[in-house]
């Protein structure tokens, strides 16, 4: 055992070395005649692709060319994904892009656009706008705050627009802007599995606009102040939101209404935004001129993962709704924020009519994947006593 | 005693195992006359490296999740037999040495050449994408700087931390850059032709006024219409790329030593608790092929100190930074189950409302819970000892030189001067009362021929630490061919900092004393320090320090 010990150590490195320089410089010319490149793995070598080709903003935000765009669809309609392009003209003072987006569940939605974004050093903005849109699984419950779930039937609805807007920016939280635009209505037999067609369940008295739609000229007004640190992921400040639309109906079908929306939103931040409180107040109220009726399919409607979580989507709908929403957000670690929220909400036919004694609610626990600038995924388990507990998968913020 | 056959057995392995172990120093003995070292012999040429490219994303995944590194309980592996740090291409021994002996020496700092000279600044490269933009500008005389700003929330707090943390990684070894404060305003920019921009909309295009104005929109304007900037000198050399804190650069015959395993690097983690430098990572860091003679070597520096003290580059530093990392598996799950009502205790942490230094403070502050972005294994790697040298060149900066360097960050509001300085100072002694007490602070130890040994308590020295009840001194004579030590009489018990080694321990050619010390609080006092001294002419020259 101690001969084979000292063959071992005879045979070790460095063993010949008379100094210390010496023993090192003979580790490093050892080391000179197996010199390599780096040669990174296969993980790092795609997240390093990924990040010098910025294939990431190439492929989903470019500034102009063709990209991938995801999302865009109503609510309920899933995951949008699509081709869109963009191409800037006129010396880079008009933008034009359009886009095509379809899901699972067979909504899809094309839009182009025309925009003048830098009018008067960015004050200015003109734009010019259409689309089409198919929307063959929508729902309906009726009408009012009494409707049940039961009742539940589904339609198709599909149309095209084309929009003229301006807005004025004179200030970067500060928009106050008009738009016109002409838009079609069809609304069909609904393709929802398992769900009965609207007309097996509802006519034209329970669901106003059923038999016929009219097309659309509608112009409108709004003013929009918005200091919210980050849009998609607000930690702080607020938005608030005014608008009023005038729609006449075409065709005098008796379906031209006023529509008059208000938006709140405030988040009170506390440990330096690591805890958020946010409230939301939303108010529509839609009104008709005499001898006419708001369609049911232009009613603002309640339930769903933007609106009250514990209740399906388009759960609740009629001429006049408020929705209120609060959340207690925290953060969980960097990339996850959780919340604690209550949603509350109701309808009726009238504003004055809505009974905010009984308002439905709901609360829930949330979960928010993040990045600094944008919520990327979101589930929220929310319960009702109507709906017991739902679950809702968003790829966007609740709001 | 009777020997039991186990026992017996046990004893001939001990044996055997001696006898192999000194069988291999025989051959290679444990000092050699060249010991210590005081310069690495990096005698290869590194000419033949490639520049190499890092993702960030994967840095982070790599040092958070996938367990990058040796972790390995280990000394640091470029010492020289002192325990000290021999001059590399990583450091440079400058604290008491002729280039670092005065506070002017640390305020004098790396700057060799001369700030941006005022005139045309001709921006050649720009990068407007991310949330830190900045640009390279040739100044009136050609010379190439990377410039960098203020956010506008926090004037003068980006380039204050930079200038203060530049001077002192510098004084504490490490290769900077030159970063200059200096003054621009928008009529001095000029774009050099076929300069072009990496925007944020992932393009690489020609760039434009525009652009020029877009990007000082994100920086802090002074009511006179200039911009502050620091304003970081081209490095000399080819950048070929960022160094990891691990493992060694496969294409440079002079990287042998790990670099979990470097003492300069884990003691980063003293220097970064310091200075709150919590983006201590590969993605801050610059090799550079320079000349060295007849040869080309890689040159490590230390890059962006934007994200030090109480800056986070373009805003405030957050209040995580420093305190947790990015991703932490503990705090995240209380914070899940307990709804968020659990709160984290550095979300309470209150900071003075000076703009100029950000979020940066000492009450909090513990050193040894301070931590980076993310896990570095060289951090995770550090040892008492290398505890014990880090705080050690943290101590060396006293209170003026701190007062004197946070003077050159020139903040307009005086209170800040004086914020930056006491926090800076609390710090350090913080660290200091912390990190010199984890093993026996004790070196400069000294021999004389008759055998009167003296050495210096450096936390007793810098008030870090009482004097204890005293210190135990054991000798012996060291066989430097075997490697072993043969003690002579008894330990010694003393009360200050010299002893005197009996007379047959000063027989041979090597004599070694073993330290422990003994203090009421600081156990690691206890923790034995092993010097040896090898006979030069008449005297004694301290060739070992083992801690």
């Amino acid at each position: 055992m101690i001969a084979l010990i000292l063959v071992v150590s005879a045979a070790a490195p460095g063993s010949a070395q008379t100094s210390r320089r010496e023993a090192l410089e003979v580790q490093r010319a050892e080391k000179a005649k197996a010199l390599a490149p780096y040669a990174p793995g296969k993980l790092e070598s795609g997240l390093l692709w990924m990040e010098d080709s910025r294939f990431t903003t190439r492929l989903f935000k470019p500034y102009e060319g063709w990209y991938f765009h995801f999302g865009g669809l109503t609510k309920g309609g899933g995951l949008g994904m699509g081709p869109g392009y963009k191409n800037w003209l006129f010396g880079e003072q008009a933008l034009f892009h359009t886009w095509f987006v379809g899901s699972f569940r067979n909504y899809w939605f094309m839009t182009s656009e025309l925009t003048f974004p830098k009018i008067a050093g960015g004050k200015v903005e003109l734009g010019g706008h259409g689309y089409l849109r198919y929307w063959p699984r929508e729902r309906y419950y009726g009408l009012g705050p009494d409707v049940e779930k039961e009742a539940s039937s589904t339609f198709l609805r599909e149309g095209w627009e084309v929009r003229g807007d301006a807005a004025y920016k004179p200030t970067r939280w500060f928009r106050l802007g008009a738009l016109t635009a002409f838009r079609t209505e069809r609304v069909d037999e609904g393709k929802y599995p398992g769900l009965p067609p609207i007309d097996e369940r509802f006519t034209e008295a329970t669901a106003p606009g059923l038999t016929r739609q009219p097309d659309y000229w509608w112009s409108g007004a709004f003013v929009d102040i918005d200091y919210r640190d980050q849009r998609a992921n607000v930690k702080s400040g607020g938005h608030f939101r005014v608008s009023y639309d005038v729609w006449r109906d075409r065709q005098d079908f008796g379906y031209s209404f006023n529509e008059l929306r208000a938006e709140a939103l405030h988040a009170f931040p506390i440990f330096d935004k690591k805890r958020v409180i946010i409230a939301r107040a939303i108010a529509y109220s839609l009104d008709s001129p005499s001898g006419n009726t708001v369609p049911f399919f232009a009613m603002p409607t309640l339930g769903g993962s933007t609106t009250l979580r514990g209740f399906s989507e388009f759960r609740y709908r009629d001429a006049s709704a408020f929705l209120l929403n609060a959340e207690y957000r925290w953060e969980a670690f960097s990339g996850l924020d959780m919340a604690l929220f209550g949603d509350w909400g109701n309808v009726a036919p009238t504003w004055d009519e809505i009974d905010f004694k009984h308002l439905k609610n709901d609360y829930g626990l949330g979960f928010r994947f993040n990045t600094f600038r944008s919520v990327f995924l979101r589930f929220d388990i929310a319960r009702s006593r109507q709906e017991g507990v739902r679950f809702n998968t968003s790829f966007s913020g609740a709001f | 005693m009777t020997l039991r056959p186990w026992r017996l057995g046990a004893l001939l392995g001990a044996a055997l195992l001696t006898a192999s172990v000194s069988a291999v120093d025989g051959v290679a003995p444990r000092f050699y006359d060249d010991d210590p070292l005081h310069e690495d012999p990096e005698t290869q040429d590194a000419s033949g490296v490639k520049e190499i490219d890092l993702s960030d994303q994967y840095d982070f995944l790599e040092n958070s999740f996938l367990n990058a590194g040796e972790q390995k309980d280990q000394r640091a592996v470029n010492l020289n037999t002192i325990d000290h740090v021999p001059n590399s291409s990583w450091y440079t021994q400058r604290l008491g040495t002729a280039e670092v002996l005065s506070v002017e020496d640390v305020i004098r700092g790396p700057y060799r050449g001369q700030p941006p000279q005022s005139g045309i600044w001709t921006i050649v490269d720009a990068k407007s994408e991310g949330i830190s933009p900045g640009m390279t500008v040739r100044d009136s005389t050609g010379t190439l700087y990377f410039v960098k700003f203020d956010p506008p929330s926090n004037p003068e707090m980006a380039t204050g931390a930079e200038v203060i943390s530049t001077r002192l990684f510098w004084a504490l070894g490490f290769n900077v850059p030159e970063n200059y404060l200096a003054s621009l305003r928008r009529d001095d920019l000029r774009i050099a032709p076929n300069t072009m921009l990496d925007d944020e909309h992932g393009r690489t295009r020609a760039m434009t006024e525009a652009d020029v104005d877009a990007l000082l929109l994100k920086a802090a304007r002074h009511a006179d219409g200039s911009y502050r900037v620091v304003a970081s000198k081209g490095i000399t050399g080819k950048d070929i790329g960022p160094f990891r804190y691990y493992g060694t650069r496969p294409d440079d015959p002079n990287d042998i030593h790990p670099h979990e395993h470097r003492r300069e690097l884990r003691a980063m983690r003293v220097f970064g608790a310091w200075l709150n430098h919590d983006d201590s990572r590969a993605i801050n860091t610059r090799d550079f092929l320079q000349d060295a003679g007849p040869r080309k070597i890689v040159r490590h520096y230390l890059i962006d100190f934007g994200s030090t003290l109480g800056s986070g580059s373009t805003r405030a530093q957050g209040t995580r930074a420093g305190n947790e990392y990015i991703w932490e598996a503990r705090p995240t799950l209380i914070s899940m189950i307990t709804l968020g009502f659990y709160v984290r205790p550095w979300l309470k942490v209150h900071y003075p409302d000076l703009p100029a230094v950000g979020r940066f403070e000492a009450n909090y502050f513990r050193p040894e819970r301070w931590k980076p972005e993310y896990p570095n294994p060289a951090f995770d790697n550090t040892g008492p000892d290398d505890l014990l040298w880090g705080a050690r060149g943290v101590m060396a900066f006293s209170d003026e030189a701190i007062l004197e360097v946070s003077r050159t960050a020139e903040f307009s509001d005086p209170e800040a001067t004086a914020y930056m300085a006491q926090t800076l100072i609390t710090r350090r002694d913080k660290i200091g009362q912390l990190w010199l007490n984890v093993v026996l602070p004790v070196d400069d130890f000294d021999l004389t021929a008759e055998g009167a040994l003296t050495f210096r308590n450096i936390a007793v020295e810098t008030r870090t630490a009482t004097a204890g009840r005293g210190y135990k001194v054991a000798w012996a004579r060291f066989d430097n061919a075997t490697g072993t030590a043969t003690p002579v009489g008894e330990p010694q018990v003393v009360t200050e900092t010299r002893a005197t080694a009996p007379r047959e321990a000063l027989s041979g050619d090597f004599v070694q004393a073993t330290l422990t010390g003994d203090h009421p609080t600081h156990t690691g006092w206890a923790t034995p320090t092993t010097v040896v001294f090898r006979r030069a002419g008449t005297g004694w020259a301290l060739v070992g320090v083992d801690r």
